[in-house]
C-alpha cells in the first residue's frame, strides 16, 4: 500500500475549505509546519478513515466532528495497492457513506459495509492499533516505545520466509484447540486431573468404586466367615444332641448318685463309732484317774500317822530340856553378879594406889624444878639485857661496803693531790758528807719530799734551797678534790657513829657476837622452859598442891592394877557362861513349842484322814476295789477301739464321690446350656447371612466390579489421551520455538543497515517479541533500559524501519508514519536518523509529519505542503 | 415313547453388565431374565414337558430378591414344563446357601431343585442323575458318582452335570473336571452340561447347551438352548439347537494393512438375524494403517459405535505407518510439520506420540 494523497474537509477546524496533501512519493515525505497546523489532524482521519465504519460513532470518530454547524467529516485517500490506483472516500454520520473506487475509472471496488472488509485485506488488519499499521505507525509522545505485538504480525509474515503456504497460523489453531481440550481434562498449571473434568470424575468414581468394592468384599468375607461359623455350629450341634450320649450321661450320673448315698451312710456309722471310743477313753482316763488317787491319798495318811507317833515324843523331850536350861540360866546369872561386886573393889583399890604414887613422884621433882624455873629466870633477864645492847648497833654490812667505798674514794682523790705536788728526793752521794734538811730534819735518801707549799731546804754545807710549787692549778684542784673527798668520808662515819671504817668493822663484829649468845640463850630456854616461863611456874605450883595425896598406906599400884585385871577376866567369863544358858533357855522353849503345835496339827490331820479314808484297817480292799474298775474300763476302750477301726475300713470317700456327681451333673447341664446357646448363636447368624443374601451383597458386589471396570478403562483411555495431548502441546511449542528462533535473522539482515547507518559500529539483538533488546557497540553490550532515551528512540524507529522494508519486500508494503517522533536526537544524529529515513525510503514509502521546520529542512525527501480541498474534488 | 426335553444352563440371572450404560445394562438383564421364557417357548415347540438346566443358574450365590424371585414366578407361569435346576459353580449348593434360600421360599411346584447327587424320577423310565455342586471350588469330576447310581433296570439315565469336560483352563469357568466318557462309563443315554456358555457337543451323547443369552465377547456359540429327543437308551439322542439370544456379542480381532479399508464394520451392522441396534461388539485392531487412514479409521469406528448398541475398541497393537508424504499435509516447513516430524520420531516406542500424532493430523490435515 502507498499513500499518494490525503483530503479532509468539515474536520475539526478545517471547514469546508479543508485541507489535502497531494502528490504524496515513494520514499520520503515530509510535511514540516508548526504546530496547531493540523498535523495531528491529519494523522487522525488518516486513521479513522482507514479503520472505522463510515456510521461508527467511536469516539475517536467523534473527536473529528467540527463544532456544531460544521457539517459531517468527509475524508478522502488516495492509495495504490497491487499494481491498482484506488481512492477511499467517507463522510462519517450517521447515515454515512464509504466507497472504494479505481481512480482512473471511477468503478465502484467496494461501498457500504463491504469497504472495512476490502480495507482490512488491503492491510492485513481490522485494527488501527494491531497488525502491520499498528506496528509501524508512530504518534507523537510514542517514539520510546517498542513497536506492539511485533511478534505476530511478522511471524505471519516470516512464515513465508522459511515454510510454504501453511505453518504458524494451523500450528496455533491445533496449539489451542489441544490446550482447549486439555484443560478441559487437566489443570494448565498444576498437571492435575481438573476438578470436575471428565478426567478427575472417571478418577474419583474409580477410586469410590475402589473402596466400596473394598467394603463389600469385606461384608462379603464377613458374610463367608458367618457362613463357615454356621457350619462349625451344625457340626457341634450334632454331637450335642446325641442321644446315646445323653443317656450314658444320665446311667453315669445315677450310679454315681448310689455311690455317693453308700458312703454317706458308712461315714455316719464312722461317726458313731468315733464318738463311743471318744466316750470309753475318757472312762478308762477317768477311772486310772481315781485308782491312783486313791492309792497316794492312803499314802500320804499313814506318812501322817506316823509322824504324828513321832511328834508326841519329841514334845515330852522339848519339856524336860526346857526345865534343864532354865536351872542352869539361873545358877550362870549368880555367878556373873559376884563377879561383877569383886571387880568395883578391885577397881578403887587400884585408885588409890595411883594417886598416892602421884604425890610421892611430884615431892621428889620438887626441887629440880625449883633449880630450873631459877635458871630460866636468869637465862630470860640476860637474853633481855643483850637484846638492848644489839638493837643500840644500827651497822650493817652494806653500811660498811658503803663507807669503805667512800674511803677508797677519799684515798684515791688524797692520791691524786699528792702526786700533783712537786716532790724533791736527794740521792746522796756514797761519799757525801753533808744532808739535805728540812723542816722536820735532813731528808731521808732516795725518799721524795712532797713540796706543797713553799719550803726551805737547807743543804748542808751550801746553803738553803727554797722550793716553791707557786700557783700549780692542778695540783690545788686535786687538793681540794681531796678534801671533797675527806668531808664526805667524815660526814658519813658521824652519820652511824663511828671515828672511823676500823672502827665501824670493829662495831659489826661486836653485833655478831651478840647474835651468837642470843641463840645460845633461846636454846637454853627452851631447854629449860619449854611452855614459858609461865607454864613451869605453873607446873611448879601444881607439884606443890599433890603433896597433900601422900598416903603412906596405900598398896602398891602394880598389885592393885593386877588385882583389878583378874577381876575384870572373871566377870568376863561369867557374863559369856550366863549369856549362853540363856540362850541354850531359849531354844528349848522355842522347840517345846514347836512341837506342842506340830503334835497338835497332827491330831487334827489324823481326824480328817479318818473321816476321809475311814478306819486304816478298810484301805487295801478299797484300792483293790478301784483298780478292778480301772481294767473294766480298760476292756470297754480297746472293744470301742476295734469297732471304730472296723467302721473306717467300711467308709467310702465321700469327696470323691460328691465330685463326680457334681462333675456329670455339670456336664449334663452344660450340654444342655450349649445346645441352647448353639440354638440361639445358629439363629442369629442365619439371621444375618438371610439379611446379607437379602440384599443382593454378591450381585451388588458383581455390580460393583462391572461398573470398575468401565471407570478404569475409562481413566485409562483419558489418561492416554492427556499423555498424547501432552506431548503434541510439547511438539508444537518446540517447533514454535525452534522456528522463532530462526525468525528474526531477516528482520536483523533489514535492520542492520539502518542502525549502521546511525551508529556506525552498532549491531541490535532482537528479543522474542523482535523488540530491540541490547546494543552491542564493539566490546560493549547494553540492554535496552540502559540507553539514552535518544538511542533507544532510534532503534525504536529503525526497528519499525527494518520491520517495513521486510513487509515491503514480502509484497505487504505499508507506509511508515512518524509523527513527530525524532524528539530526543541531537544534531549530529538527527542527520544519521535522516541519512536512515532516506535508506530506507529505497523501499518503503515513509510520511514524516513535524513541527521542526529548520532542522528537518535537511531530511530531504520531498515537502509536502498543506493546500485546500481541490478545487476539482469539491 | 421318545423322550423329549430341552437342555440349557449358564443362565447366570443378576449378571449386573453394569461397565455398559445403564440404559443398555437394563436391556441386557432383561433380555437375560427374557431367555427363560424364550427356553419355555422352545420347550413347548419341541413337544419337551421338561427342562434342563445344567447348572449356574444365578449369577451370584447372594443375588438379591428380586432376581431370585423373578425367573422362579417365570417358571411357575410356564406350569406345563417341569424345571430341573441344578447348583453349578456360580450357585453351588452350599448349606444354608441360595439353594435354601430358594426353598425356604416355597419353589413352585413344577420347579424341582437338584440339590443332591441322588437320581430323580424325571418321567415313565426316565432318571436324572445330578451332580450338584456344593462348593465354588468344587474340584474333581462331580459325575464320577454316575457310575455306581442305581436306577431301574432299563431306565433311561440322563445325567445333568456343571465343570468342564476337557480342560478349559483358559475358558471355563468350575474347577470341576469331568470325564469325557461318562456317558459311556455311567450307562448315560444323554449327559446335560453346563458351563461352557457356547453350543458344544463332546460325542454323540453328552452335550454342552451353553447359555440362552450370550454374556461376553467369547466366540464359542452361545445363544442356543438344545431340543432332545430320546428314542430309547440305545438310540443316539436327537439334538436341534434352538436360538434363544436377543443380543448379539461380537468379539473380532481385526488385521489391518495400507491402503485396504475394513469390512468387518459392514458384517457387524448388516447381520440378517440381529440388528445393529442388539449387537454388542469388541475389536482388536492390530496391523498397521497410513497416517491418513487412522484418521479415517477413528472417524468410522465413531459412527460405527452410534450405529451399535455398544463398541469398544483397542488399538495398541495397531501400528501407524507414517510415509514421507504423510506429513506433507502437514505443510513443507512451519511448526506443524517440525511437530508432525518429532512425533513421528517416536511414534514408534511411545504410543503417547503415537496419539498424539493421530491427533496432530486428524486435527491439522481433517478439521
Amino acid at each position: 500500500v502507498k499513500l499518494r494523497a490525503l483530503r479532509l474537509r468539515h474536520v475539526r477546524r478545517f471547514g469546508a475549505e479543508g485541507a489535502a496533501l497531494e502528490e504524496i512519493a515513494d520514499g520520503v515525505n515530509v510535511l514540516a509546519a508548526p504546530n496547531e497546523v493540523g498535523k495531528s489532524t491529519l494523522l487522525d482521519a488518516l486513521r479513522c478513515a482507514l479503520f472505522f465504519k463510515a456510521t461508527s460513532r467511536h469516539r475517536d470518530v467523534s473527536s473529528l466532528v467540527p463544532d456544531p454547524g460544521g457539517g459531517q467529516p468527509e475524508i478522502e485517500i488516495d492509495l495504490d495497492h497491487d499494481g491498482g490506483a484506488f481512492r477511499l472516500a467517507k463522510r462519517f454520520a450517521p447515515g454515512g457513506r464509504a466507497r472504494v473506487s479505481e481512480r482512473a475509472s471511477d468503478r465502484t471496488v467496494a461501498e457500504g459495509e463491504a469497504v472495512q472488509d476490502w480495507l482490512a485485506a488491503v492491510l492485513r488488519s481490522e485494527r488501527r492499533d494491531a497488525g502491520p499499521p499498528g506496528l509501524l505507525w508512530v504518534t507523537q509522545g510514542e517514539s520510546l516505545a517498542a513497536p506492539g505485538d511485533a511478534a505476530t504480525t511478522l511471524e505471519g509474515l516470516l512464515e513465508r520466509e522459511v515454510g510454504d503456504v501453511v505453518g504458524g497460523e494451523r500450528a496455533r489453531a491445533v496449539l489451542e484447540r489441544a490446550r482447549g481440550e486439555y484443560e478441559r481434562l487437566m489443570t494448565p498449571s498444576g498437571r492435575q486431573p481438573r476438578a470436575g473434568g471428565p478426567y478427575a470424575t472417571a478418577i474419583d468414581r474409580r477410586r469410590a468404586l475402589d473402596a466400596e468394592i473394598a467394603e463389600l468384599e469385606r461384608r462379603t468375607a464377613a458374610s463367608e466367615r458367618t457362613r463357615e461359623a454356621v457350619a462349625e455350629i451344625d457340626a457341634r450341634l450334632r454331637t450335642l444332641t446325641d442321644a446315646e450320649e445323653d443317656a450314658r450321661l444320665d446311667g453315669e450320673l445315677a450310679a454315681a448318685r448310689r455311690v455317693l448315698d453308700a458312703a454317706r451312710a458308712a461315714a455316719d456309722r464312722l461317726r458313731v463309732r468315733q464318738r463311743e471310743l471318744e466316750a470309753a477313753r475318757a472312762e478308762e482316763t477317768r477311772r486310772a484317774t481315781a485308782a491312783d488317787a486313791l492309792a497316794e491319798a492312803q499314802r500320804a495318811a499313814e506318812a501322817t500317822l506316823a509322824r504324828r507317833a513321832s511328834t508326841r515324843a519329841a514334845v515330852a523331850d522339848a519339856a524336860a530340856r526346857r526345865e534343864r536350861a532354865e536351872a542352869a540360866e539361873a545358877a550362870a546369872r549368880e555367878t556373873r553378879d559376884a563377879a561383877r561386886a569383886e571387880l568395883e573393889a578391885a577397881r578403887a583399890a587400884r585408885e588409890r594406889a595411883t594417886r598416892a604414887a602421884a604425890a610421892e613422884r611430884a615431892a621428889a621433882a620438887l626441887d629440880a624444878l625449883r633449880a630450873r624455873l631459877a635458871q630460866a629466870r636468869a637465862a630470860g633477864e640476860e637474853r633481855a639485857r643483850l637484846a638492848a645492847e644489839r638493837r643500840g648497833i644500827r651497822l650493817d654490812e652494806a653500811t660498811l661496803a658503803a663507807l669503805e667505798a667512800r674511803r677508797d674514794a677519799w684515798r684515791e682523790a688524797a692520791g691524786r693531790a699528792r702526786a700533783a705536788r712537786p716532790t724533791v728526793t736527794v740521792h746522796y752521794a756514797a761519799d757525801a758528807a753533808g744532808r739535805v734538811r728540812g723542816a722536820d730534819g735532813p731528808l731521808a735518801a732516795d725518799r721524795p719530799l712532797t713540796v706543797a707549799r713553799r719550803t726551805e731546804l737547807a743543804l748542808d754545807g751550801i746553803g738553803t734551797l727554797v722550793v716553791d710549787p707557786g700557783g700549780a692549778k692542778d695540783a690545788a684542784d686535786a687538793e681540794l678534790a681531796a678534801r671533797d673527798e675527806e668531808a664526805r668520808l667524815r660526814a658519813a662515819l658521824a652519820e652511824h657513829g663511828v671515828d672511823d671504817v676500823a672502827g665501824a668493822r670493829a662495831q659489826l663484829q661486836a653485833a655478831a657476837r651478840l647474835d651468837a649468845r642470843l641463840d645460845e640463850l633461846a636454846r637454853e630456854l627452851e631447854r629449860l622452859a619449854p611452855d614459858g616461863l609461865d607454864a613451869l611456874a605453873a607446873e611448879l605450883a601444881q607439884a606443890e598442891s599433890r603433896l597433900a595425896d601422900r598416903d603412906p598406906d596405900a598398896p602398891d599400884p602394880r598389885a592393885a592394877e593386877a588385882a583389878e585385871a583378874a577381876a575384870y577376866t572373871t566377870l568376863e567369863a561369867a557374863e559369856q557362861r550366863w549369856r549362853a544358858a540363856l540362850d541354850t533357855l531359849h531354844r528349848a522353849r522355842e522347840t517345846a513349842g514347836t512341837a506342842a503345835a506340830e503334835a497338835a496339827l497332827l491330831e487334827e490331820r489324823t481326824r480328817e484322814i479318818r473321816a476321809e479314808l475311814g478306819p486304816e484297817d478298810g484301805w487295801p480292799e478299797r484300792l483293790a476295789a478301784a483298780r478292778r474298775e480301772l481294767e473294766e474300763a480298760r476292756k470297754a476302750r480297746a472293744a470301742a477301739a476295734a469297732s471304730h477301726a472296723e467302721a473306717e475300713r467300711e467308709a467310702g470317700d465321700v469327696p470323691a464321690a460328691e465330685a463326680q456327681v457334681r462333675r456329670l451333673d455339670e456336664a449334663l447341664a452344660n450340654r444342655r446350656a450349649e445346645r441352647e446357646r448353639l440354638a440361639r448363636e445358629r439363629a442369629e447368624r442365619l439371621g444375618e447371612l438371610r439379611a446379607t443374601a437379602a440384599e443382593g451383597l454378591a450381585e451388588t458386589l458383581a455390580g460393583r466390579v462391572e461398573e470398575r471396570v468401565f471407570w478404569a478403562g475409562r481413566e485409562d483411555a483419558l489418561g492416554h489421551h492427556v499423555a498424547a495431548l501432552e506431548r503434541l502441546m510439547e511438539a508444537i511449542e518446540t517447533a514454535e520455538r525452534a522456528a522463532r528462533e530462526r525468525y528474526p535473522a531477516p528482520v536483523v539482515a533489514r535492520l542492520a543497515p539502518l542502525v549502521r547507518t546511525v551508529l556506525p559500529d552498532g549491531e541490535v539483538e532482537l528479543a522474542d517479541d523482535f523488540a530491540p533488546a541490547r546494543l552491542a557497540r564493539g566490546e560493549r553490550v547494553d540492554p535496552l533500559a540502559r540507553l539514552s532515551g535518544g538511542t533507544r528512540e532510534q532503534l525504536a524507529i529503525l526497528s519499525r524501519l527494518g520491520f517495513a522494508r521486510l513487509m515491503a519486500e514480502r509484497g505487504r508494503e505499508i507506509p511508515v508514519v512518524l509523527d513527530d517522533a525524532i524528539v530526543f536526537s541531537d544534531d549530529r544524529r538527527i542527520e544519521r536518523m535522516f541519512d536512515a529515513l532516506t535508506l530506507a525510503g529505497d523501499a518503503v514509502q515513509v510520511l514524516v509529519l513535524t513541527c521542526r521546520e529548520r532542522a528537518f529542512a535537511r531530511l530531504g525527501g520531498r515537502p509536502l505542503r498543506l493546500a485546500p480541498w481541490p478545487a476539482s474534488e469539491r | 415313547m421318545a423322550l423329549r426335553f430341552v437342555h440349557t444352563g449358564d443362565w447366570q440371572l443378576g449378571r449386573p453388565f453394569a461397565r455398559f450404560a445403564d440404559d443398555l445394562a437394563g436391556r441386557l438383564r432383561a433380555a437375560r431374565l427374557g431367555a427363560v421364557e424364550r427356553v419355555a417357548a422352545a420347550a413347548r415347540a419341541h413337544g419337551a414337558a421338561h427342562v434342563l438346566v445344567a447348572g449356574d443358574v444365578w449369577d451370584q450365590e447372594t443375588p438379591s430378591e428380586a432376581t431370585l424371585v423373578q425367573p422362579l414366578d417365570l417358571m411357575a407361569r410356564a406350569g406345563d414344563l417341569g424345571w430341573w435346576l441344578l447348583p453349578g459353580n456360580h450357585d453351588p449348593a452350599r448349606p444354608n446357601g441360595l439353594w435354601a434360600r430358594v426353598a425356604a421360599l416355597g419353589p413352585p411346584a413344577n420347579v424341582h431343585l437338584c440339590v443332591e447327587p441322588r437320581p430323580l424320577a424325571l418321567a415313565d423310565g426316565a432318571w436324572l442323575l445330578p451332580a450338584p455342586l456344593d462348593r465354588r471350588d468344587a474340584a474333581g469330576d462331580p459325575t464320577a458318582a454316575f457310575d455306581a447310581m442305581a436306577t431301574p433296570a432299563g431306565a433311561l439315565r440322563i445325567g445333568l452335570a456343571h465343570g468342564g469336560v476337557v480342560d478349559f483352563a483358559e475358558a471355563g469357568e468350575a474347577a470341576a473336571v469331568i470325564a469325557p466318557e461318562r456317558a459311556r462309563l455311567a450307562g448315560l443315554a444323554y449327559l446335560a452340561l453346563g458351563d461352557w456358555h457356547g453350543r458344544l457337543g463332546i460325542d454323540a451323547r453328552t452335550w454342552y447347551a451353553g447359555t440362552p443369552e450370550p454374556d461376553r465377547f467369547a466366540a464359542n456359540d452361545p445363544g442356543w438352548c438344545l431340543a432332545v429327543t430320546l428314542a430309547g437308551a440305545d438310540a443316539p439322542p436327537a439334538v436341534e439347537a434352538v436360538r434363544t439370544a436377543e443380543f448379539r456379542w461380537h468379539g473380532e480381532r481385526l488385521d489391518l494393512v495400507p491402503g485396504a479399508a475394513p469390512t468387518a464394520f459392514d458384517r457387524l451392522t448388516r447381520d440378517p438375524d440381529v440388528p445393529a441396534s442388539r449387537t454388542l461388539a469388541r475389536l482388536e485392531l492390530a496391523g498397521t494403517v497410513g497416517l491418513a487412514e487412522r484418521a479415517q479409521l477413528e472417524a468410522r469406528l465413531d459412527h460405527l459405535g452410534r450405529q451399535l448398541a455398544h463398541l469398544e475398541w483397542r488399538d495398541d497393537a495397531l501400528a501407524t505407518l507414517v510415509e514421507a508424504g504423510d506429513l506433507d499435509a502437514l505443510g513443507d516447513g512451519g511448526s506443524l510439520r517440525a511437530a508432525g516430524e518429532a512425533l513421528a520420531a517416536r511414534a514408534a516406542d511411545d504410543p503417547a506420540a503415537r496419539r498424539a500424532l493421530d491427533l496432530l493430523y486428524g486435527w491439522a490435515v481433517q478439521p
